[in-house]
């Protein structure tokens, strides 16, 4: 691939000190990317403060939890089996396997409509007002509907999570099919493209970086799909151990299920940051990112 | 081919030489008319009665000021375009749709940035319904050396100059081998040295593999400098003005630009934009 590593900061000499021992070794590194020692610095800094505000203030434990006891809640959360319901591998598993199976209808749905309706002028013109209307609806709401007409198993949660993400796909797959240089168009015309060879080797590519930042979008709303769909009414998955401890005043607990929700949403946002720099890897945007985080 | 022959002797042209004149036409238009209707400014009258006869292996260019339908008459002949009226026949039968006997290289490369260069190149070969699965990579391989892109197979478009990226095109559109290049301002955008080096490139690359080229410039010295006849269009509705035969000795060295001879070629263009300029 192409080489984005050229050094920012002019007066940067760490490239020569590297060699002169590891101590200097780390600091030439801080130097050439302080975001990756401040980053992990910060997060100290803050447990730090957390801490020391949970001795010193002397709130109730139900409003502010010493991180250590977090920790421990972690700890023992995450130490059950995979297949004990009140450890929190359990529960992962089902609000992970809820958020990505919503995460894959709903945006495969969302390519598919979306790239369908932008072929057709017409189609696209009368359906624009009512996608923009309903994009605008916060399709939460209909939540508490879904658990009457299917119940309280995993169905409600993916379908809406399917519906919460099949929105921003869809959109950002009009706009990406709409922006095909024309100039490309005309060139596979002149080679005779059919219907097809245009979609798969012009179409489709060309929009692939606006597809990537609704799929980006989209895996943020799978997560909070799926925990929303819990709230409402579930037995199992994170969402529903965030209430079943909260009812308990179990308060570290529930500070440790956000630990693993956020390591949750991490893992979807890295994943997806992955799949994009190998499918995507010629767009702008993406060199920029890439160049951002050294890689 | 014999039974166009006749045709072309009623060609009424009394610059063409002997010499051409033996050659068989490629394109031919006759009485070509092109309204472009638009709700906001109605119909717009891109070209107006175009007759032109190409022959096989001729350099045209086509000079004149913006907006007078040149690309309009490149789009129609590339198939791209639909005409309003007129005939016009290539290699022998009526246009209709794009051609596999023409290849066509744009303002700008249009190069797929997540292609790399050989697959740009080859890309053509992708498309259409009767796809021969030829293995072109050699000729690729040939063409890419030809314009000195040799080594730059699996680079991607952005890492290669913008001149380098129009060489790529050129050899995109030479990939099927086609009789006939359309040129839409290939070169607009690039430098005035570049510009020289990739007009020498078009005039090797023409009479190595005798090709018909259809060139579109805005610069007179680069139509006179390429071509054996050089077509000015005048603008509102596009129309030619005036069809010069430019008798410089082939091959073409850059040292003709000044000479006498292609000063008056080039002041005689010149005059003939300048009188449209000052009827607008
Ligand atoms: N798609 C279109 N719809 C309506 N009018 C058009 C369209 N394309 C071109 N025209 C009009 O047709 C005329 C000829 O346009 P064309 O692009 O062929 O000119 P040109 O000679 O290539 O100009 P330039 O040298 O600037 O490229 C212009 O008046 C232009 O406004
Ligand atoms: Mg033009």
């Amino acid at each position: 691939m192409v080489d984005t590593s050229i050094a920012k900061d002019p007066e940067n000499g760490s490239r020569a000190r590297k060699s002169s021992g590891p101590l200097r070794a780390a600091w030439g590194y801080a130097l050439e990317r302080p975001e990756r020692v401040l980053s992990p610095l910060l997060l100290l800094a803050l447990i730090g403060a957390w801490h020391v505000a949970a001795m010193t203030l002397g709130l109730p434990e139900f409003i502010l939890p010493p991180p250590v006891k977090v920790w421990q809640a972690l700890v023992d959360g995450l130490s059950a089996s995979p297949f004990d319901v009140g450890g929190y591998w359990y529960h992962t598993g089902i609000t992970a396997f809820e958020a990505l199976s919503g995460f894959l209808l709903g945006s495969s749905a969302g390519i598919i409509v979306g790239m369908t309706v932008a072929h057709s002028r017409i189609v696209e013109r009368v359906l624009y007002p009512y996608i923009i209307a309903i994009q605008s609806l916060p399709k939460i709401a209909i939540a508490p509907l879904f658990v009457i007409w299917f119940g309280f198993g995993i169905e409600p949660k993916i379908l809406i999570t399917t519906i919460i993400t099949f929105f921003p796909l869809l959109v950002n797959s009009i706009a990406g099919a709409n922006s095909v240089d024309p100039a490309r168009i005309d060139l596979a015309r002149s080679c005779n493209a059919t219907p097809m060879q245009m979609f798969f080797k012009i179409t489709l590519p060309s929009a692939l970086p606006f597809i990537f930042a609704g799929l980006n979008m989209a895996a943020v709303l799978s997560i909070l799909g799926a925990i929303v769909g819990e709230f409402v009414g579930a037995q199992a998955g994170l969402g529903m151990l965030i209430l079943q401890r909260n009812e308990l005043l179990d308060i570290a607990a529930v500070y440790s299920i956000f630990v693993v929700l956020a390591a949750l949403g991490l893992t979807m946002h890295l994943t997806m940051r992955a799949l994009e720099r190998k499918l995507c890897f010629w767009s702008q945007r993406n060199r920029y990112k890439a160049d951002l985080d050294g890689g | 081919m014999t039974q166009t022959a006749p045709r072309l002797m009623a060609v009424d042209d009394p610059m063409i030489e002997s010499e051409t004149l033996n050659r068989p036409p490629i394109i031919e238009i006759e009485d070509l008319n092109k309204v472009y209707r638009t709700r906001r400014h109605g119909d717009v009258n891109a070209l107006s009665q175009i007759n032109l006869t190409v022959r096989d292996g001729e350099f045209i260019a086509l000079v004149g000021p913006s907006g007078c339908g040149k690309s309009t008459l490149l789009k129609i002949l590339a198939g791209l375009l639909p005409r309003t009226s007129g005939n016009v026949t290539i290699n022998g039968s009526a246009l209709d749709g794009p051609s596999r006997d023409i290849g066509v290289v744009f303002q700008q490369p249009v190069l797929l940035p997540w292609r790399n260069i050989m697959q740009n190149v080859l890309l053509p070969l992708e498309f259409g319904r009767d796809r021969t699965r030829e293995d072109l990579q050699g000729r690729a391989l040939e063409l890419l050396k030809m314009v000195g892109l040799e080594g730059f197979e699996t680079r991607y478009p952005e890492e290669l100059s913008g001149g380098m990226q129009q060489r790529a095109a050129i050899v995109r559109a030479l990939i099927q081998d086609p009789r006939m290049l359309l040129m839409d301002e290939p070169f607009g955008a690039l430098d005035a040295m570049t510009r020289e080096q990739m007009n020498l490139e078009v005039l090797r690359i023409w009479q190595q593999n005798k090709k018909t080229v259809l060139f579109v410039t805005h610069s007179i010295s680069e139509a006179v400098f390429l071509a054996d006849r050089v077509v000015v269009m005048t603008p509102r509705p596009g129309a030619i003005a005036e069809i010069l035969e430019i008798d410089l000795p082939r091959p073409r060295r850059l040292e003709m630009i000044n000479s006498e001879q292609f000063g008056v070629y080039a002041t005689r263009i010149r005059r003939l934009l300048n009188a449209m300029e000052d009827l607008s």
